[in-house]
């Protein structure tokens, strides 16, 4: 075995060009996939977030009827959360109140979405991160709105002016109220800016005269943890909905799941490529080597041996050319770490609801796909060569060398 | 034991081409003793390389039997009968003998490594083995870095290096020209002489025929009476 490591290896620098150049596609081809890879991951965990986030949650508890006819009308009770519930892998859960309203400056009227919150349990959705002029807001009585930037310019109106605020209420009131701004948000993603006005929840359940609350997010901290959690609440409260992201959000979960098929195939594609071009350079190798391989076989040598040398030979190369391209592929990642800039496609990128800064993932899965792949598919571009050494007769071999 | 190296009884080789069977070998019976030295001469197509091929284990015939050191080898499978060239015989063919990633040393050590001798020892009996042969110069040298003759001299250290019951050699001088071919037949009549290797040579050389002991001569697949 020895005696043929040592064959393969010196036989590999004796092509060491055209090696070398079979080393560079693989490199290419394993780097290239590796970082395209991490960037598909990256926008599946951004589609993932951005869903998420958006006063979303992994799980969302509400009532039936919420859905079909969204406003204050069909509430559920506030105190059936706990802290987390106690379950197993549950990380946070909030409550919120929220309703389609009319807001109004003195200039301007739009429709959003009014949205009582606790900011202190508020920890997983995208108001953690938003970058604020003014207080914002602090607690769950604060009384004034926080609103977007760009709900802002369309009202043509400032942190500290009033707003009227227009809703129904839990028994098809009419409800008129004048809020004070308190804060103006910028968010990653331009949509929430115009999309929602947050006020307290505790301010806005006493304005429009409720204890109840409109939903529970629920935030796990492994998204496999989902459906067990989602099973177990849905026992506890049978007469509340206990619905997914993915339910709640099926577009977003459609891309989710198609990105992932995607990778794969990308996957599958590239390395196929690959294979067929070292296929092609093995067997034309063997076929340059033929009269050597037969010389090896008259004098003693076992066709197996013959065999397992250009086996080794290409499973080196391919070793050597995976462990260069993932290598290099890292590098690519780290240089990409801090996400590629899509702001120049703004417009375009938030048709999608993506954020306009790309960021790459790793996803460990993938390495060892990728890694295994790499490896099966050397074997199997070692086994044509293979064969046609083993089904040339040795005086074949010698003859047409 | 018998004193026969090799024997060959009633050897028939025939090729289907189209439908059309050539005769390459027709009958040869031939007892080859211990120790000798023999030519196999005759025309072009007469059979020759297809004799030795027979009787290395590179081919089997159609009919009949070959023994190598009371071997039969028309009884063994293809893995024992790598085992027989392995261990029983050494070739030495008109070109390409030598593996071009490997020095002359690790050449000639390399039937020893198949055979799985010990790293030390196999070294040093390479090392002799070369220097019988007034090769020293040659070992770390790599094919490509020698003459033709120096290549075949290195290619019957390396044949011999395990003292085979045969040493086939079919047209080893053919691309050598007079004076190396020479110094060549030299080499084999001292493996012939100090280590008693039998040795059976195809040749269509009176040069190389002249250092024989016996010339066989097929005519049309048959010994020629
Ligand atoms: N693989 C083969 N298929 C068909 N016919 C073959 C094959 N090998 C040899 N022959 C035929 O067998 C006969 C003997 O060939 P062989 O090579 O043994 O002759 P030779 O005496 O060695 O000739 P040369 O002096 O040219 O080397 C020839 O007629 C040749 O055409
Ligand atoms: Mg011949």
């Amino acid at each position: 075995m020895q005696l043929v490591l040592q064959l393969a290896l010196r036989n590999i620098w004796r092509q060491r060009r055209r090696n070398f150049l079979v080393l560079v596609a693989i490199v290419l081809t394993i780097g290239g996939v590796f970082v395209m890879n991490s960037l598909s991951r990256g926008m599946e965990q951004d589609f993932l977030s951005t869903s998420i986030e958006n006063l979303q949650g992994h799980i969302k508890m509400l009532s039936p009827k919420q859905l079909d006819e969204p406003g204050l009308k069909h509430l559920i009770a506030n105190d059936l959360v706990g802290d987390g519930f106690g379950i197993d892998g549950v990380v946070a859960t909030t409550s919120r109140l929220r309703s389609p309203a009319v807001v109004m400056s003195e200039r301007e009227t739009r429709g959003v979405e009014i949205v009582g919150i606790d900011p202190i349990s508020e920890t997983h959705s995208f108001i953690q991160h938003l970058e604020l002029a003014g207080e914002g807001i602090l607690n769950a009585d604060e009384p004034g709105l926080l609103i977007g930037q760009r709900l802002a310019e369309d009202l043509k109106t400032s942190l500290g002016r009033r707003l009227v605020v227009l809703l129904v209420g839990p028994n098809d009131e009419a409800i008129e109220t004048g809020f004070r701004v308190r804060g103006i948000f910028k968010a990653e993603i331009g949509g929430y800016e115009d999309a929602y006005a947050l006020t307290g929840l505790r301010a806005l359940q006493k304005l429009v005269g409720t204890d109840a609350i409109t939903e529970v997010s629920v935030y796990v901290g492994d998204l496999a943890q989902i459906p067990d959690v989602q099973a177990y609440l849905a026992t506890q409260f049978p007469q509340i909905d206990v619905k997914s992201w993915l339910e709640l959000d099926p577009f977003t979960g459609e891309m989710y799941t198609v990105i992932g098929f995607t990778i794969y195939i990308l996957i599958a594609v590239f390395l196929c490529t690959l294979i067929f071009g070292l296929i092609n350079a093995l067997v034309t190798a063997v076929l340059e080597r033929t009269r050597e391989f037969g010389m090896l076989r008259a004098v003693g040598m076992n066709s197996r041996l013959v065999v397992a040398q250009v086996v080794i030979e290409c499973v080196i190369i391919m070793l050597s050319g995976l462990v260069l391209g993932i290598g290099g592929g890292l590098l690519v990642y780290l240089w990409l770490a801090d996400g590629i800039d899509l702001s120049a496609f703004a417009a375009g990128v938030e048709a999608f609801s993506m954020k306009t800064r790309m960021i790459p993932h790793l996803v460990g899965e993938d390495f060892v796909i990728i890694g295994l792949a790499s490896v099966l598919l050397g074997l199997i571009a070692s086994y044509f060569p293979a064969r046609r050494i083993i089904k040339t007769s040795i005086l074949q071999s010698l003859r047409d060398g | 034991m018998a004193d026969f190296a090799v024997q060959t009884n009633n050897v028939t080789r025939v090729y289907q081409e189209d439908s059309v069977p050539v005769y390459a070998l027709r009958g040869i019976t031939l007892s080859i003793e211990r120790g000798e030295f023999v030519s196999v001469v005759g025309p072009s197509g007469s059979g020759k390389s297809t004799l030795l091929h027979v009787i290395g284990g590179l081919d089997r015939p159609t009919d009949g039997s070959v023994t190598i050191e009371d071997v039969s080898l028309g009884s063994l499978s293809e893995s024992e009968l790598t085992d027989v060239r392995l261990f029983q015989i050494g070739f030495v063919f008109q070109a390409y003998n030598l593996i071009p990633v490997l020095s002359a040393v690790e050449n000639v050590e390399f039937i020893l490594q198949l055979q799985g001798v010990g790293k030390k020892e196999r070294r040093e009996r390479a090392q002799d083995a070369l220097r019988s042969f007034g090769l020293e110069e040659l070992f770390d040298r790599r094919p490509a870095d020698m003459s033709g003759g120096q290549q075949q001299r290195v290619a019957i250290a390396r044949a011999v290096v395990s003292n085979p019951a045969v040493l086939l050699a079919d047209e080893p001088s053919a691309n050598l020209d007079s004076e190396t071919t020479k110094e060549f037949c030299e080499y084999l009549q001292r493996v012939n002489d100090d280590r008693g290797v039998t040795i059976v040579t195809a040749t269509h050389d009176p040069l190389v025929m002249g250092y024989t002991n016996r010339r066989v001569e097929l005519v049309d697949g048959q010994i020629a009476a």
